[in-house]
């Protein structure tokens, strides 16, 4: 049962979300359900409503998995692509706010996180408060200098190189996936993190995004994601070829360092790279195949 | 499909589309009960209160060893609701075979058909227009059930292979994702000698 403070802030909502906007300088400022329908919208959001509300819901709720799952905890949530930067900020199967900058530079990432996750908590959506743990922000610009080369061939290249990103982010977890949710490449702690299941959330929540956020394509050849919730932070970087690459940081992990050593991750040249990773196989052995052995779980029986 | 050489596995990605409420969650969780837990990871669900699929659904399964590689089938649902369009698109990105889960009803025919249609659509759109397509005609149970023959030439369909099944009760869906295994595994291997 909500209380009379949050139900007297819920009425006053339309207000309350108008002066939010004008303090995180967004174009527009977006109340949304958890099934990506529109609520309100202050502002000129410029992007089409109903795509990009549910590629955003749909991010939230895959996304929660991998950083909040089971916790009940407010997560943050940022994309940019292009001009358009948007960040998100709720809790699981909640209404939740966006907000969306259309400008070349908009404020700073931690700026946007701690704004719209304190608006979020101040505007009556949730009843549980909880401290937004403030980990984020800006380091060296060393790191767009020139990208370090790979050596090596295949699939030892590219795992070469996650292993050197993940040492330079001090990552729990760094991964390549392609466009249908396959994992590539992995390095880290994949015990804890399902390498397949954090592939599929993210490839899929990316090209939803990557949809809804329609730019001219020689605006940009990159889509970039950064998440934060209780578990950890993530950051991903997704190019127009359809691979990503995706770092699970520590929850004190440094957010700034991560975007850079990503972006410059994916504008390596994994083409050449990618294609010596198809090796021939003999797909003749794959009629071979039986499949009588993969039943007899708890409800074989039953059938 | 993607092979990954240095640690000898292969993925497969195959996608149950269909209408809303056609069967395409039932299958997949039939089939995660129906396999051993070694075999499967999690059962990944993103779904909204109402238990209504809002992304996906999604697990992995591996099918031992062949030729001394590791196939994994990463095994997905989309979205049936109208609204979702584009999220099934998405979804279907990289599959290798889709298993189109059809609702016997007569009452839900329109709906069959305008989501076979928007399937082909998405499918020319991603290139994808050879890809092994199995149509399961689901909850054959039901007292308004077409007869198979009547919902194949309503979504004109004759020629490509269909079988019948009640997911609820576990009944077709083994054979539906057997079937829909070897034919993906057979168009890989004509890809290739081809």
């Amino acid at each position: 049962m909500p209380s009379l403070v949050v139900i007297m802030k819920r009425a006053s909502l339309p207000v309350f979300l108008q002066a939010a906007q004008q303090d995180l300088s967004a174009q527009a400022l977006l109340l949304l359900t958890p099934q990506g329908k529109v609520l309100r919208t202050v502002g000129e959001p410029g992007l089409a409503p109903e795509p990009m509300g549910i590629a955003l819901a749909q991010t939230m709720a895959a996304f929660y998995r991998i950083v909040a799952k089971g916790t009940g905890a407010q997560v943050f949530f940022a994309y940019e692509k292009g001009d358009y930067h948007l960040v998100c900020s709720g809790k699981s199967n909640t209404p939740f706010l966006a907000a969306i900058y259309h400008s070349i530079q908009p404020p700073p990432l931690g700026a946007r996180k701690f704004y719209l996750s304190q608006t979020y908590r101040q505007s009556g959506l949730e009843h549980i408060e909880e401290p937004a743990d403030m980990s984020l922000e800006a380091i060296a610009s060393a790191f767009f200098g020139e990208a370090a080369a790979f050596a090596g061939e295949g699939h030892e290249e590219l795992l070469e190189a996650l292993k050197t990103a993940a040492e330079d982010m001090q990552a729990r977890l760094v991964l390549a996936a392609d466009e249908g949710g396959n994992t590539i490449e992995v390095t880290g702690d994949i015990r804890s993190l399902p390498p397949a299941e954090i592939s599929a959330l993210a490839a899929l929540s990316m090209a939803a995004l990557w949809e809804a956020v329609p730019t001219q394509p020689q605006d940009t050849d990159l889509g970039c994601a950064f998440l934060d919730g209780p578990e950890g932070a993530v950051f991903i970087a997704q190019g127009s070829e359809g691979i990503l690459f995706l770092s699970v940081l520590p929850r004190q992990g440094a957010a700034g360092m991560a975007r850079l050593t990503m972006k410059n991750l994916l504008r390596q040249e994994w083409e050449k790279t990618l294609s010596r990773i198809e090796t021939p196989f003999e797909f003749g052995t794959l009629e071979e195949v039986s499949l009588e052995d993969l039943w007899g779980g708890e409800d074989y029986h039953a059938n | 499909m993607r092979i990954n050489a240095r640690t000898r596995q292969i993925l497969f990605k195959v996608v149950y589309y269909g209408p809303a409420e056609a069967g395409k969650t039932t299958n997949l969780q039939q089939i995660f009960r129906s396999i051993p837990s070694q075999v499967r990871s999690d059962m990944t669900v993103i779904d909204t209160e109402g238990d209504r699929t809002l992304f996906f659904d999604y697990f992995q399964m591996k099918l031992g060893r062949i030729g001394g590689f590791e196939p994994h089938i990463n095994l997905y649902t989309v979205p049936g609701q109208a609204v979702y369009a584009a999220t099934r698109r998405v979804v279907l990105r990289g599959a290798d075979a889709v298993v189109f889960v059809a609702d016997s009803a007569q009452e839900r025919l329109e709906e069959n058909i305008a989501m076979w249609q928007q399937m082909q659509q998405h499918l020319q759109a991603l290139r994808l227009g050879r890809l092994p397509v199995i149509v399961q005609w689901n909850k054959r149970d039901l007292p308004t059930a077409l007869p198979v023959s009547e919902l194949k030439a309503a979504l004109r369909i004759r020629n490509l292979p269909s079988l019948e099944a009640i997911a609820l009760k576990n009944q077709g869906v083994r054979e539906t994702l057997e079937y829909t295994i070897r034919q993906m595994f057979r168009q890989h291997v004509q890809a290739v000698t081809h």
